[in-house]
C-alpha cells in the first residue's frame, strides 16, 4: 500500500516538474528549407526562403504581432503629426548591431533610403516623402507630401521591406544585394557563414537588445534559446521529411500535403497545418494583351472556372484547402466578401455568351506556368481543360522558374494571357501586388488608380475598410487576376521542440524560433 | 611517347574552349535571368532591368563574351552573382563532397560490379549467371533517386541507422564519422553504375575465357583461381576500366539527381541550383572544370592501357 501511494507521488511529482518546466538555453536548431535563397538582403528580395533566416540577423522599425498589427520593435516610440504628413521616429538606447556598434539615426536614414531607392516595396510610400533626416543620434523625422495611412505597415514588412543595416554596409552596398560577409544586423542570432548548397548558419548575438514587451508574433520580447541556428537546404521533399522523423533536422517547412499520412500520429512529430495565414493561389492576367485586354473575355474565363476540382488538383485532400474570394482569409480584419458572388460561378454557359458579346475568334489563350511549382502547375491543367470546354483555344506553355518570371514580368513583349502563382498573406491591402500598376498583369485603370490613392491616403481604419470592399467589388468586375481558394501549407516538427508552433501558428508560413527550444 | 603527349595536350586545350564558347552561348540563349531569380517572383520589370544594369548583364552578348575571355585568360573565372565569390572557391568547397561520393560509389562499382561480372562469366548460363543478369538489369533500371529515397526512408526514417541527408565537410572538422552520411548516397549511386561494369566484365570475361591460352593454362594445370584472376582477368581489364573510368568521371561530376535527393553540397547539386538560378560564372566555371576532368581521365586511361597491355605503344 504505502508502496503504491510513493509510487504515486514520485508520478505526481514528475508530471508537476514537468508541467512547469520552462525554456531552456542551448543547443543547436536545424531547420530543413526547400530552396536555398538568393540573398538575405530583404529589401532586395521577397522570397519567403530568404525571409526564414534573414529575420533572425536584421529588425526593422516596426514588427507585426499575431494579429498583423505593426508594433514598435527598434523604435521607444513615434508620432505623427496632426496633419499626417510629419513623421518623428524615436530610436532605442544601446541597441547594438553584430559588429560592435550602436544603432543610431544616419544608420536608420541611409537604410531607408537605399530602401526607398532599390527596395521592391518602397514605391507607394517613397513617391510621398519630401524629406528624411537625422535631427540627433536617436531621432528620425520623415516629411510626407500627404498622408500615408500604412506606414506603419510598410516599415514593418519584411518581404522587400526596409530592414536597418549599418550605414557603411548601405553605402558600400548600394544597389547591389549585400554580400553575405557584410551581413550586419541587430537581431538576436548574428549571421556566421553560408555554405552554398548547403547550409546557412546564425549563432546567438550576446549583445542583443530585447524589448520588454510580451511577446505576439514577431513583435514584443525576443530570446534566443538556441546557442545555434542552422538553416540547411534540402530541396527534395520526401528527404526534409525523412530528414524530421529520423531527427536529422528539428523543423521543415513545406512537406507536400499528400505525405500527411506518413505523420499523422507519430508521436515524436508534430504535423502544422498552416490555415492562418493561408497561401493564395492565384491566375494573373495580362489585362495589356489584345485577347485578355478586353473585359468580356476576362470575364468568361472569370465564369468558366469551377473551383473546386481546380483546388482538389493542387491541395489535394480538402483539410489543406478552403473555397474562399477574398484576397484576406476569414479571421483577418480586411476580409470581406464584397463582389465575391462572381467567385466560383462554374457556369459555362455564361462563359459561352460572354465569349460570343467579346467576338471571341479563336485566338490562342496562352497559359504559362512553371513546371516545379507542383500545385501551380496542376491546377494550370484543370482550368486549361475548363477553358478548352468553353471554347478557349487553350495553348498551355510549361517553362522552369526562371523563363516562367522572365517571360511573365516581360511588359514591352508579353507573351501570355495567363500565368499561374500564388501570394503569401501580407498584412494590409496596399501591400496586394496586382494593386501596383507595375506589377505582372498590369492592371491600371482610372477607378482603381483612384481608389488605390484613397486607400492610401486615409487613416481612420473603417472607412479603409470600405474603400476596400469598393476595390473587391471592382476586382470581380474587371477580373484583373483570379483567385482559386485559401491553401494551407503543411510544416513538420520535432515534438521535443518548444515554443514556436504552439503559441504562435499563424506566423507558420515564415516560422521564427526566437523564444523556441528544445527539451 | 612524348609527341603524343604533346599532341593529346593541344587536342585537350581545344576540347576544353568548345565547351567553355558552346556553354556561353547557350546560357545566353536560354531565357531568364539572375535579376528576376534574386528579386523573386514579386519584382517589377524596372527593379529587374535596374539590377541587370548594375551587374552588367544588360551588355550584347559579345561585349560580355569578350570580358569573359580577357578574364579568363587571366585565370580568372569570376565571381558567382550570388554569392559574390570567386568562382573556383566555389567549385572547390563543393567538390570534396563530390570526391568522397565519386570514390565510396566507386568501391561500390567496383566490389559488386566486377566480382559479379567475373563469376557470372565463370558460370555461363548457369542459375548464378541468370541471377546476377537479373540483378544487374535491375540495377540498370531502377532510378537512382528512387532507390536513393527507398534506402533513406528505411535506413534513417525507420531503423534510424544512418542519417538521411546533408553533409558535413570531413576535412574541415577532421571528424571521418562524417562519411556515413555518404554511406546511401554512394550506395544508391554505385549500384545503378555497378550494373554496367557487371555486364561489360561479363562479356569482356566470356570473350577471353575462350581464347587458347586460357585452354593452354588449365592444361598446365593451373588453379581455376590463377587462371581466371591473373591470366584471363588481366586481358579482359581493357574495356572494364575505360567503363570504370567514365562512371567515375560521371559520379564525380554528374551526380546531379542523387546530390539534390540527399541534400548533398556536391558539384552536381551546384550545377543544378546554378543552372535554375541563372548564376552564369559558376555555370561556366563547372562546365570548364568538368571539361577538363573528362579530358585527364580519358588521357590517362589511354595511358592506363599500355600499363595492362605491354602490347599497346603511343607514338
Amino acid at each position: 500500500m504505502w508502496h503504491k501511494l510513493g509510487l504515486l507521488c514520485v508520478l505526481f511529482l514528475g508530471i508537476a516538474v514537468a508541467a512547469v518546466a520552462g525554456p531552456k538555453s542551448g543547443g543547436v536548431l536545424r531547420v530543413a528549407l526547400a530552396s536555398e535563397p538568393g540573398t538575405l538582403d530583404m529589401q532586395l528580395t521577397t522570397g519567403v526562403a530568404a525571409s526564414i533566416p534573414a529575420r533572425h540577423v536584421f529588425e526593422g522599425l516596426f514588427a507585426f504581432d499575431e494579429n498583423y498589427t505593426p508594433r514598435p520593435m527598434l523604435l521607444e516610440d513615434w508620432e505623427l503629426s496632426a496633419d499626417g504628413k510629419t513623421v518623428t521616429f524615436y530610436l532605442r538606447r544601446r541597441v547594438l548591431f553584430h559588429n560592435g556598434k550602436e544603432l543610431v539615426a544616419e544608420d536608420v536614414v541611409a537604410s531607408l533610403e537605399r530602401w526607398g531607392k532599390y527596395g521592391l516595396t518602397s514605391k507607394a510610400l517613397w513617391n510621398h516623402v519630401q524629406k528624411l533626416e537625422a535631427v540627433d543620434d536617436y531621432t528620425v523625422v520623415m516629411v510626407l507630401d500627404q498622408p500615408f495611412a500604412p506606414l506603419e505597415t510598410y516599415l514593418a514588412n519584411i518581404y522587400g521591406g526596409p530592414r536597418i543595416y549599418p550605414k557603411e554596409v548601405v553605402e558600400a552596398a548600394d544597389a547591389e544585394p549585400i554580400p553575405p560577409e557584410d551581413y550586419v544586423g541587430t537581431g538576436p542570432y548574428k549571421f556566421i557563414e553560408w555554405k552554398a548548397g548547403d547550409y546557412i548558419k546564425l549563432v546567438r548575438f550576446d549583445g542583443y537588445s530585447a524589448r520588454d514587451s510580451a511577446p505576439s508574433g514577431y513583435a514584443g520580447k525576443r530570446v534566443a534559446y538556441f546557442d545555434e541556428l542552422l538553416f540547411y537546404f534540402v530541396p527534395e521533399d520526401n528527404a526534409r521529411l525523412v530528414g524530421v522523423q529520423a531527427g536529422t533536422y528539428d523543423y521543415a517547412v513545406n512537406i507536400p500535403n499528400d505525405l500527411y499520412p506518413n505523420v499523422e500520429g507519430d508521436p515524436n512529430l508534430v504535423p502544422i497545418i498552416v490555415d492562418h495565414p493561408p497561401v493564395y493561389p492565384v491566375a494573373l492576367i495580362n489585362t495589356i494583351s489584345p485577347l485578355t485586354g478586353k473585359m468580356k473575355i476576362r470575364q468568361a474565363i472569370l465564369a468558366a472556372i469551377d473551383m473546386e476540382p481546380l483546388m482538389l488538383a493542387g491541395y489535394g485532400d480538402p483539410k489543406f484547402w478552403k473555397l474562399n474570394g477574398s484576397y484576406f482569409a476569414p479571421g483577418i480584419r480586411w476580409y470581406t466578401t464584397a463582389g465575391t458572388e462572381a467567385y466560383d460561378q462554374a457556369d459555362p454557359e455564361e462563359a459561352k455568351r460572354l465569349l460570343k458579346e467579346a467576338g471571341y475568334n479563336g485566338e490562342p489563350l496562352r497559359i504559362i506556368v512553371a513546371g516545379d511549382m507542383t500545385a501551380q502547375y496542376n491546377q494550370s491543367l484543370v482550368v486549361a481543360d475548363q477553358l478548352k470546354k468553353v471554347g478557349f483555344n487553350v495553348d498551355l506553355q510549361v517553362y522552369d522558374k526562371a523563363t516562367f518570371f522572365a517571360r511573365r514580368n516581360n511588359r514591352e513583349n508579353p507573351e501570355w494571357e495567363l500565368a499561374f502563382t500564388f501570394f503569401y498573406t501580407i498584412p494590409d491591402p496596399s501591400l496586394v501586388l496586382p494593386l501596383n500598376p507595375k506589377y505582372a498583369g498590369w492592371w491600371d485603370t482610372p477607378q482603381k488608380r483612384i481608389l488605390v490613392e484613397v486607400l492610401n491616403q486615409i487613416t481612420d481604419f473603417k472607412v479603409r475598410y470600405k474603400v476596400w470592399e469598393a476595390i473587391m467589388e471592382l476586382w470581380y468586375i474587371e477580373v484583373p487576376t483570379i483567385k482559386f481558394g485559401d491553401a494551407f501549407q503543411l510544416h513538420l516538427k520535432r515534438a521535443d521542440l518548444k515554443g514556436y508552433g504552439t503559441d504562435y501558428i499563424n506566423m507558420g508560413a515564415a516560422p521564427y524560433f526566437w523564444n523556441s527550444w528544445k527539451e | 611517347m612524348f609527341s603524343y603527349i604533346v599532341r593529346r595536350a593541344a587536342g585537350m586545350v581545344v576540347s576544353v574552349l568548345l565547351v567553355v564558347t558552346i556553354t556561353f552561348v547557350l546560357m545566353q540563349l536560354i531565357p531568364g535571368d539572375p535579376s528576376s531569380v534574386l528579386l523573386g517572383p514579386n519584382a517589377t520589370p524596372e527593379q529587374i532591368e535596374g539590377l541587370k544594369r548594375t551587374w552588367g548583364l544588360d551588355q550584347p552578348i559579345w561585349v560580355q563574351f569578350y570580358k569573359y575571355f580577357a578574364n579568363f585568360f587571366h585565370g580568372n573565372l569570376g565571381e558567382s552573382i550570388f554569392f559574390r565569390q570567386p568562382v573556383l572557391r566555389i567549385i572547390g568547397q563543393r567538390a570534396e563532397t563530390s570526391i568522397f561520393l565519386g570514390i565510396m560509389a566507386l568501391m561500390v562499382v567496383v566490389g559488386l560490379g566486377v566480382p559479379a561480372g567475373v563469376i557470372a562469366a565463370v558460370r555461363p548460363n548457369s542459375w548464378v549467371d541468370n541471377s546476377l543478369l537479373l540483378l544487374a538489369l535491375a540495377g540498370a533500371s531502377i532510378p537512382s533517386f528512387w532507390l536513393g529515397l527507398m534506402l533513406m526512408v528505411l535506413f534513417a526514417g525507420k531503423l534510424h541507422l544512418l542519417p538521411s541527408s546533408g553533409y558535413t565537410s570531413v576535412i574541415a572538422t577532421g571528424n571521418i564519422a562524417n562519411l556515413k552520411n555518404l554511406v546511401l548516397p554512394a550506395f544508391a549511386l554505385g549500384f545503378v553504375n555497378a550494373a554496367l561494369v557487371a555486364r561489360t566484365a561479363r562479356s569482356s570475361m566470356l570473350d577471353v575465357l575462350r581464347v587458347d591460352y586460357i585452354t593452354t593454362a588449365r592444361a598446365k594445370g593451373l588453379r581455376d583461381s590463377v587462371v581466371i584472376l591473373k591470366h584471363a582477368l588481366r586481358n579482359a581489364a581493357i574495356p572494364i576500366t575505360t567503363v570504370i573510368s567514365f562512371t567515375f568521371a560521371s559520379l564525380i561530376s554528374g551526380a546531379v539527381v542523387t546530390e539534390n535527393v540527399f541534400a548533398l553540397p556536391g558539384v552536381g547539386s551546384l550545377i543544378v541550383q546554378s543552372v535554375l538560378k541563372r548564376d552564369y560564372p559558376v555555370i561556366q566555371g563547372i562546365m570548364l572544370v568538368v571539361a577538363v576532368l573528362y579530358v585527364v581521365i580519358n588521357f590517362v586511361t589511354d595511358l592506363t592501357y599500355a600499363f595492362l597491355d605491354p602490347r599497346i605503344r603511343y607514338r
